[in-house]
């Protein structure tokens, strides 16, 4: 489903310095695979993700997504593969003017979906991550716990076909991380594949799943599931 | 597409009413501006009457020599009038030079007699109005062909205030539409500067719907309907604002230039100045709203 060859990314600081994220990085994610990214801070984990969500580009290397180089793709294109991927983000991005229903009900819109399907949808998925209560609140007016549910629930949706998360429990207690991880897994066993990204070993030992182990920005080591 | 559009709408009104603090320091910005636009223009067309006036003044005569018959010169006067530089003939004949001349001076027995023994000496004369003391030449020309018919023309002695009028105004109408630009381009500014900041608020909201792919299109619809929103309640109420700023000011404003009656202007061009502000409000609205989010989306 994903496809890293080669690929190195290298960014430029605001006084022209050149800081090396990732090197010559190469790994295939097949299709319903929960895949761990594993890493201490500044590994290059976040970049992955940015990569495959057409965010960052690059420096060297190819990128595909389900056979199609990413990078070669019109802005017209990329739009529409960033329809296909749920994202959790580190910092959630959550939309702060819209409330709990419409955060949810926004992804569905731009993904096509009728307002019966949005009606019939949301409560439900608002429920798997318990957040029914919650409907008319801001964001703002959550808890870390529940924005990071919320976003969780944002990225699955619009049923992706890919969901990227970002340090999905980083912010945090072990009660919250592990319910988090649950409807990870749940999610995952319904068909839908998962990049994670992590710092923390014990959400891999966890999940038992694939993991790739980055140390500043080369592949180090691979475990499979 | 038409559930698109519905839900956007919707979803615009939403975030209107959502953020009503900064859509009313929006629309207070907006009215403010489009009030001393169209206050601007009320002024610029009291002026314009102001300058009428005036131009009134500069016109010249051309006196006939006694034996040339009414019919000759009334000849002259539709050739004259042939002339697209000439903006008003008005034929006067003997009669109607004494008979002013006796009205206006009907208080002066000295007059009076003096006149009741010689008679009648006035000439029957053309008051010429041209559209520019330029042109003078053309006409000049024209009436050199009829100078057997022609006892004076009195052009040479009020050439200077002719010109001097013409100057005046021609110096007014230029500086009113450096005003109106220079005017606007401010305001524009201004808008721009208020809508963006507006804007600046949902910068990373902006950024996060263009990550899980919204089209840009229903990025912008929110903030796009929010300054056509915007623009168009400004000049309601900008309108309504100057009706009533100008219902009591008129009066008082009489007092300086009786000629001038500001009201009546406004209300002869209240269509024309509400339509001037709803395009003007709702197109600053929607451009200022459509810059600021590309810069956003940009990024």
């Amino acid at each position: 489903m994903v496809e890293f060859q080669k690929v190195t990314k290298v960014y430029k600081t605001k006084n022209r310095k050149e800081v090396l994220a990732l090197e010559d990085v190469s790994f295939k994610i097949e299709k319903g695979e929960l895949v761990s990214i594993v890493g201490p801070s500044g590994a290059g984990k976040t970049t992955i993700l940015k990569i495959i969500l057409a965010q960052e580009k690059p420096t060297k290397g190819k990128v595909f997504f389900e056979g199609k180089e990413i990078f070669k793709m019109k802005k017209s294109e990329i739009a529409e593969l960033r329809r296909k991927i749920g994202v959790v983000f580190q910092d959630y991005r959550l939309l702060k003017a819209k409330n709990v229903f419409e955060n949810l009900s926004f992804i569905m819109e731009v993904t096509g979906f009728s307002d019966r399907e949005i009606k019939r949808d949301i409560p439900k998925v608002l429920e798997l991550v318990g957040l029914e209560e919650k409907m008319e609140s801001f964001p703002e007016e959550l808890s870390a716990g529940e924005k990071q549910r919320l976003a969780i629930a944002r990225a699955v949706i619009h049923r992706p076909k890919i969901i990227l998360a970002d340090e999905p429990t980083g912010n945090l207690d072990s009660l919250n991380t592990l319910e988090i991880l649950k409807i990870l897994k749940k999610i995952n066993e319904m068909g839908t594949t998962i990049v994670l990204a992590t710092h923390n070993k014990e959400v891999v030992n966890f999940l038992k799943t694939r993991v790739i182990y980055l140390e500043k920005g080369k592949i180090v080591g691979e475990r499979r599931g | 597409m038409f559930l698109n559009l519905r839900r956007s709408i919707k979803s615009s009104f939403k975030f209107i009413f959502r953020n009503w603090g900064i859509t009313l320091v929006d629309i207070l910005i907006l009215t403010l501006t489009l009030f001393l636009f169209s206050s601007l223009l009320v002024f610029e067309k009291g002026g314009k009457v102001l300058l009428k006036g005036i131009e009134e003044k500069a016109d010249f005569s051309v006196y006939f020599k006694e034996e040339v018959s009414e019919d000759e010169i009334l000849k002259i006067k539709d050739q004259l009038l042939k002339f697209p530089e000439v903006e008003k003939v008005t034929f006067i004949s003997r009669e109607q030079a004494l008979s002013s001349f006796k009205e206006r001076h009907k208080e002066n027995p000295v007059l009076m007699e003096a006149l009741r023994e010689i008679g009648n000496p006035f000439l029957a004369s053309l008051n010429i109005k041209l559209k520019n003391p330029d042109l003078f030449e053309k006409i000049s020309n024209f009436l050199d062909k009829k100078k057997d018919s022609i006892e004076k023309i009195d052009y040479l002695q009020r050439q200077p205030l002719i010109e001097k009028i013409f100057s005046i105004t021609a110096t007014f109408r230029k500086g009113m539409i450096i005003l109106i630009l220079f005017f606007l381009f401010i305001s524009f500014l201004i808008v721009f500067t208020t809508l963006h900041l507006s804007i600046l608020n949902y910068k990373e909201e902006i950024f996060t719907q263009k990550l899980v792919g919204a089209p840009n299109w229903m990025i912008y619809f929110p903030f796009l309907f929010q300054g056509i929103f915007t623009g168009f309640l400004a000049s309601l109420i900008s309108t309504l604002i100057l009706f009533s700023s100008l219902f009591f000011l008129s009066p008082k404003f009489s007092i300086l230039f009786p000629e001038i009656k500001i009201f009546d202007i406004f209300k002869d061009n209240l269509i024309s100045i509400f339509l001037y502000q709803v395009l003007l409000g709702v197109s600053f609205g929607f451009l200022c709203s459509f810059l600021a989010t590309k810069k956003y989306l940009k990024e």
